[in-house]
């Protein structure tokens, strides 16, 4: 079998891949005014230092938190290794409603060995858990302000 | 009488601070605010007395104003300004009080630095000998590598590794060896750009830039990985690395440095059939000439579980400054549930191919059979060795995590809660010189394995490689090398 066609197989494996992964982000539904919507969902994000707030696009992107990573390092399970997350939260419209979706972005840096080069920060999975926080308390707001939860 | 004034002093001393430590507007009643605010006023009028000349009572501390609320969540903001916090179990001197002007120097004081290391230990045997599996059963102390990573600002950070192999070169045969693996210095502007200098790990692959063995699933490297992107891979230079984010789920890194390149004229280094490009690699002090080679890295993720990335180095190889040497690679990984896939490919294309002549006096450098250990020789009388034109080798492993769930209710003592099992297949292949049909240095590898991993950093690897060394052809046979290999390492 010629060596070309097995990287050929890997990188067709690797892209067929890329189009079937999909996130699951926190969403809700909301049925009032987009600007009404927006306006309670910038309101909801003000613990967060927000990197890009467009209205016309319907993004809404924090800067990046960063933390002591729980996961240890080394044999002494050293509180060395670091964690970044931040947020994006998207608005479209949806007929009279308005979908809101929240996802996460999460990376991880070790300064263990030779982890500690390369670029740094290695992507890791989202907790969803805080994403599902998030998305709760984004609905409850617009509850408050009297938008209906469709879902 | 003056005993219990130093003790009262003191327990206002050790008891005031930690009162108002907490302090926020609104955790206080009304009732605290106005015991705040006399304590205050007592303090005041004290030192009001003291600056006046009148001697008085031993002065407490000033109750400390209420502090900015801090919240347990994690600090938002500029990640430039982010600080880096360590743990507490190795703050350095910092709680060295009584020692004060002894520990007051930065290095000591500051808990930024890191020092730890890994420790990699390997039992092999493969019938005939092949490339880093011993011909016969042998222990062997691969590496003790104590590394350091130290944020020295929120925008300056140090790190290298130095190695030790085989025991050192002052072991009990002195037949090891000491040497940086890497030492950079990085200056970050932000995360598109940062600036980076010293003894810089190439970005040639994805296997060179995370090498450490606890971060291998099986004992043996890659074979391409040895000889053609010959880890590990580092050379003296400076450049640039960053990340862009083009959409909210896709991820680009870079990496471009210029680096003093290889090194593969016939004095003390070559480029060789036998050994790749392993003996050429370049002196971290001097060039053998005026060109400098540029290496560079570039990974695309569309999602999170998928990368793919290409690198390139070019430079010259030899002293008079004439002949090309250019290598390309290409590498992904695809991570999924409990599967996990990578893959590697490299070729190599040198000008100025053919036979060379070493002349007798001049220093040269040779690998053992197995190719883990180098030396220097010098060279008895005239020989001749072939620079092949072109390279190539590449493997494909596929990993499996697993951790059954009886293990850990029958065993929890030892299959804890980061505790895991791998499952690995991988097959690779490496050609030193793909123009020659006989080469014999062709070697083709299936590796099975298995590690445990009782921890995340920590790993015991089993593998059995089954090895064809050459190629079966009209002026050569291909020869069975298997064996198995076992290793041990972790972080720590």
């Amino acid at each position: 079998m010629d060596i070309r066609f097995f990287l050929c197989v890997f990188l067709v494996v690797l892209t067929v891949e890329c189009t079937t992964f999909s996130g699951a982000p926190g969403t809700v539904k909301a049925a009032c005014p987009y600007d009404q919507a927006w306006s309670v969902t910038v309101a909801s994000m003000d613990e967060f230092t927000l990197a890009e707030v467009n209205k016309n696009k319907g993004v809404i992107e924090t800067e990046w938190m960063g933390f002591t990573s729980k996961r240890k390092a080394g044999l002494f399970s050293r509180d060395a290794n670091q964690e970044r997350a931040r947020f994006f939260v998207n608005l479209t419209p949806d007929g009279q409603a308005v979908r809101i979706s929240v996802q996460q972005a999460r990376e991880f840096f070790s300064p263990m060995g030779a982890r500690s080069q390369a670029t740094g920060w290695k992507r890791i999975p989202p907790i969803t858990e805080e994403e599902r926080r998030l998305t709760q308390r984004i609905a409850n707001q617009l509850k408050d302000k009297g938008c209906t939860i469709v879902s | 009488m003056r005993r219990l004034l130093i003790a009262g002093a003191m327990m206002v001393l050790m008891i005031g601070p930690q009162t108002t430590v907490k302090a926020d507007d609104a955790e206080f009643t009304p009732a605290q605010m106005k015991q705040i605010r006399k304590m205050f006023e007592e303090w005041y009028s004290q030192r009001q007395k003291i600056e006046k000349g009148t001697p008085g009572a031993p002065v407490a501390a000033p109750p400390m104003a209420p502090p900015p609320k801090e919240s347990s969540a994690p600090a938002m903001g500029d990640t430039s300004k982010q600080s880096i916090r360590y743990g507490t179990d190795f703050s350095g001197g910092s709680g060295l009080q009584g020692g004060r002007t002894i520990y007051a120097k930065p290095f000591v004081k500051a808990p930024k630095t890191i020092i730890g290391g890994y420790i990699d230990f390997s039992l092999t045997r493969c019938s005939g000998g092949s490339r880093d599996c011993r011909n016969r059963l042998e222990f062997d102390q691969e590496r003790f590598v104590p590394f350091f990573y130290s944020q020295v600002t929120d925008r300056l950070s140090v790190a290298a590794e130095l190695e030790v192999e085989h025991g050192g070169p002052q072991g009990n045969k002195s037949d090891g060896d000491i040497k940086m693996e890497f030492a950079t210095m990085d200056y970050r502007f932000n995360d598109a750009l940062n600036l980076r200098g010293g003894i810089i790990l190439m970005p040639m692959g994805r296997f060179n830039l995370i090498h450490d063995s606890p971060l291998n699933d099986l004992p043996l490297r890659p074979m391409v990985s040895r000889l053609i992107l010959p880890s590990t891979f580092a050379e003296s230079g400076l450049g640039f690395y960053g990340t862009f984010y083009p959409t909210q789920l896709s991820k680009i890194d870079y990496e471009l440095y210029v680096v003093n390149g290889f090194q593969g004229d016939n004095g003390d280094f070559s480029v060789e059939e036998g050994s790749g490009l392993r003996s050429a690699r370049g002196s971290f002090q001097k060039d053998n000439n005026e060109n400098k080679a540029i290496v560079s890295r570039i990974s695309f993720s569309p999602v999170l579980g998928v990368e793919v990335a290409g690198s390139v180095h070019h430079g010259k190889w030899d002293e008079n400054d004439k002949h090309d040497l250019t290598l390309f690679a290409i590498d992904g990984n695809l991570q999924r549930g409990a599967f996990d896939i990578q893959g590697e490919a490299a070729w190599a294309n040198a000008k100025g191919s053919g036979t060379y002549t070493r002349r007798a006096g001049e220093p040269f450098f040779t690998q053992d059979t197995t190719g883990s250990t180098r030396r220097r020789h010098v060279a008895q009388g005239d020989s001749s060795y072939v620079v092949p034109e072109n390279m190539f080798g590449y493997y494909v492993q596929l990993n499996y995590h697993f951790m059954p769930e009886r293990l850990t209710k029958t065993f929890p003592s030892f299959f804890g809660r980061d505790s895991t099992f791998t499952g690995i297949l991988r097959w690779g292949q490496v050609d030193t010189n793909t123009d020659d049909d006989s080469n014999p240095n062709r070697i083709d590898r299936l590796t099975l394995g298995i590690n445990f991993r009782p921890l995340e950093d920590s790993v015991i690897k089993l593998a059995y490689t089954f090895n064809r060394h050459g190629k079966t052809s009209p002026t050569g046979s291909a020869t069975d090398r298997n064996g198995f290999q076992f290793n041990m390492s972790t972080y720590f």
